[in-house]
């Protein structure tokens, strides 16, 4: 695993020329190992900071670094630093809702070019890790929330990404299953491996090493 | 290097099985349309390239040109070398003696004799001339005095003549099927010039003659061989103008619109493989061997359901038939597995995180 950091320097986005800014000049960095928990109201920016540091979206103005080095706005290149680099957690579990979770939990190793055989045997492994090693072979529509989002959780994980970038995922889910994903990401994490979460849960930010406040589209930091 | 595309294809079509309900909607609407297209040309098309088959036999392509002093044979048999031409040889009337009527374009380059032959077979004829004029002869002539090629011929008091072929000039000329026929030379002047031309050709082709014998004052008169209301429908046309022959677009552009439907019902899919760092190139190559796979199969069954129904309904598969109705419905598969995959690919285009909300 290499020594990874992420870099914001001076980030601003707007969605439309005219419209208003959702993030205004961030600046922020984060090192390998860490766990990042981004909290602030909706609407704050909490999904479109995460969206720019996993590189989904191009940032109106500002500088991404990764390892030290800028990244382009665009190109295909991205596309690569996203399957070798970055593992994700939506907020709504986004699976393909007709392959079996051990399909979807080997993915993002697929995407990055294993072969299926290997990628099958990581994603088992990460299964079992999570706790739903048992429902291998069911189809994701299947699954409860819960159990859909350990299966996006063992995704992320098998790929042994530098960040995983989680979006509010255990946002639809109840406490006590929400302490049990969480947990399930955290404790579980590849060694190097930073997590950035956001979260409306004062509990699930208090797991995490780092707490950053998002308002109306500035970044603060703040004691877990 | 993200995916390798043995692993891409195998998941696109582990998507394809795991979504079979979707799968199936897709190939079943591309299979009526492509065996659709298909079962129209087999009904419409047996008829219509019999009919040309006739028409064409029958000379309807044949345009005959006439300049007062004659035209040139030479002229005449350079328009061979055309394209659109399929034969074209000089008629010279006064040396046709044993019939009135012209023989027809594609035995234009021969005259007839009238003298009675005598016949050697040349393995009794060890002293035969190597350099013997050569003789063809009509069928019916050849069936009565059992000629085959290689005999030698002789007018009565004329030279041995080598018989290289028996024609069959039922069709055009059946008056020559009793006679021998006798090369003449494209050289000096002719009556006229007989052209045949393609179908395709053939509408332009009495223009093109007029413009290639025109002479100052003297120009050309151009006649086509078939009386002009001896048929009352042209196959050309009617091959022309079928509905399917241009129709194969609409149903592609149909089955291209049922795959956009189902990529756009695809989006948050889609998203979710760009977010894990799938290039775009790729995502379209996945939804390309979907595409493929669903269309070849669908052509298939399509195009063998149509000759099935064909040949239950009593009616005769022939090879010009099969051939059209594969073609076209062909054309409507290839538009499909090339345009399908690039337009559906755009369905993809733009914010990868709104795509992740389409759920």
């Amino acid at each position: 695993m290499s020594i990874a950091s992420l870099a914001l320097r001076d980030v601003t986005h707007r969605y439309s020329e005219s419209g208003p800014a959702v993030l205004s000049d961030v600046t922020l960095r984060i090192e390998a190992s860490e766990t990042v928990a981004l909290m602030g109201p909706s609407g704050s920016g909490k999904t479109t900071l995460l969206t720019i540091l996993g590189l989904l979206i191009a940032p109106s103005g500002g500088v991404i670094e990764l390892d030290g080095a800028r990244l382009p706005h665009g190109g295909s290149s991205l596309a690569r630093i996203r399957a070798e680099r970055f593992g994700w957690v939506f907020q709504t579990a986004n699976a393909l809702p007709r392959r079996t979770a051990l399909d979807n939990a080997a993915l993002g190793l697929l995407v990055r070019g294993e072969t299926r055989a290997g990628a099958r045997e990581a994603a088992a492994a990460a299964l079992d890790a999570v706790g739903v090693a048992g429902l291998a072979q069911k189809e994701a529509r299947q699954l409860s929330g819960g159990e859909l989002q350990r299966v996006c959780i063992a995704r992320a994980l098998a790929a042994r990404p530098s960040f995983i970038l989680a979006d509010e995922p255990t946002g639809q889910l109840d406490h006590a299953t929400t302490l049990d994903v969480t947990a399930a990401l955290l404790r579980n994490r590849p060694e190097g491996t930073a997590v950035i979460l956001a979260t409306h849960d004062a509990e699930v930010a208090r797991q995490c090493d780092r707490l950053i406040r998002v308002i109306d589209g500035h970044v603060e930091e703040a004691a877990p | 290097m993200s995916w390798r595309v043995r692993t891409l294809a195998a998941d696109a079509i582990l998507n394809m099985t795991a979504n079979g309900a979707r799968s199936f909607i897709v190939f079943a609407a591309m299979a009526v349309v492509f065996g659709g297209l298909a079962f129209l040309e087999l009904r419409q098309a047996d008829d219509l390239l019999s009919f040309e088959s006739d028409y064409r036999a029958a000379g309807g392509y044949v345009a005959i040109v006439a300049q007062q002093g004659g035209i040139s044979a030479a002229r005449c048999e350079q328009l061979n070398a055309v394209p659109g031409v399929v034969a074209a040889g000089g008629d010279r009337g006064k040396g046709q003696a044993t019939f009135t009527m012209a023989p027809g374009v594609l035995y234009q380059q021969y005259g007839v004799t009238r003298d009675l032959p005598r016949v050697w077979d040349p393995a009794y004829v060890p002293a035969a001339p190597q350099n013997a004029a050569t003789f063809l002869s009509g069928r019916a002539l050849a069936d009565e005095l059992a000629l085959r090629p290689g005999l030698l011929l002789a007018r009565v008091g004329g030279p041995p003549a080598r018989l290289t072929g028996v024609l069959d000039v039922n069709q055009r000329a059946p008056q020559a099927g009793r006679s021998l026929l006798e090369v003449i030379p494209p050289s000096g002047m002719v009556d006229e010039c007989w052209v045949e031309f393609t179908p395709e050709a053939y509408p332009g082709g009495a223009d093109m003659l007029a413009a290639a014998f025109a002479t100052g004052d003297n120009d050309p008169t151009v006649r086509p061989f078939t009386a002009q209301d001896q048929f009352t429908r042209n196959p050309s046309k009617e091959l022309a103008s079928r509905p399917q022959r241009n129709g194969w677009i609409a149903g592609a552009a149909l089955i291209v619109g049922v795959l956009l439907l189902t990529a756009w019902f695809r989006r948050a899919d889609l998203g979710l493989y760009l977010a894990l760092g799938t290039p775009r190139s790729l995502l379209t190559l996945m939804l390309a061997i979907e595409t493929w796979l669903l269309a070849l199969a669908a052509w298939a069954v399509g195009v063998l359901w149509a000759l099935a129904i064909q040949r239950a309904s009593g009616n005769a598969l022939t090879w010009g038939g099969i051939h059209l109705a594969a073609v076209t419905s062909a054309c409507a598969a290839l538009s499909v597995v090339i345009v399908g995959p690039l337009l559906s690919s755009l369905v993809a285009r733009g914010n990868i995180a709104a795509l992740l909300k389409d759920r």
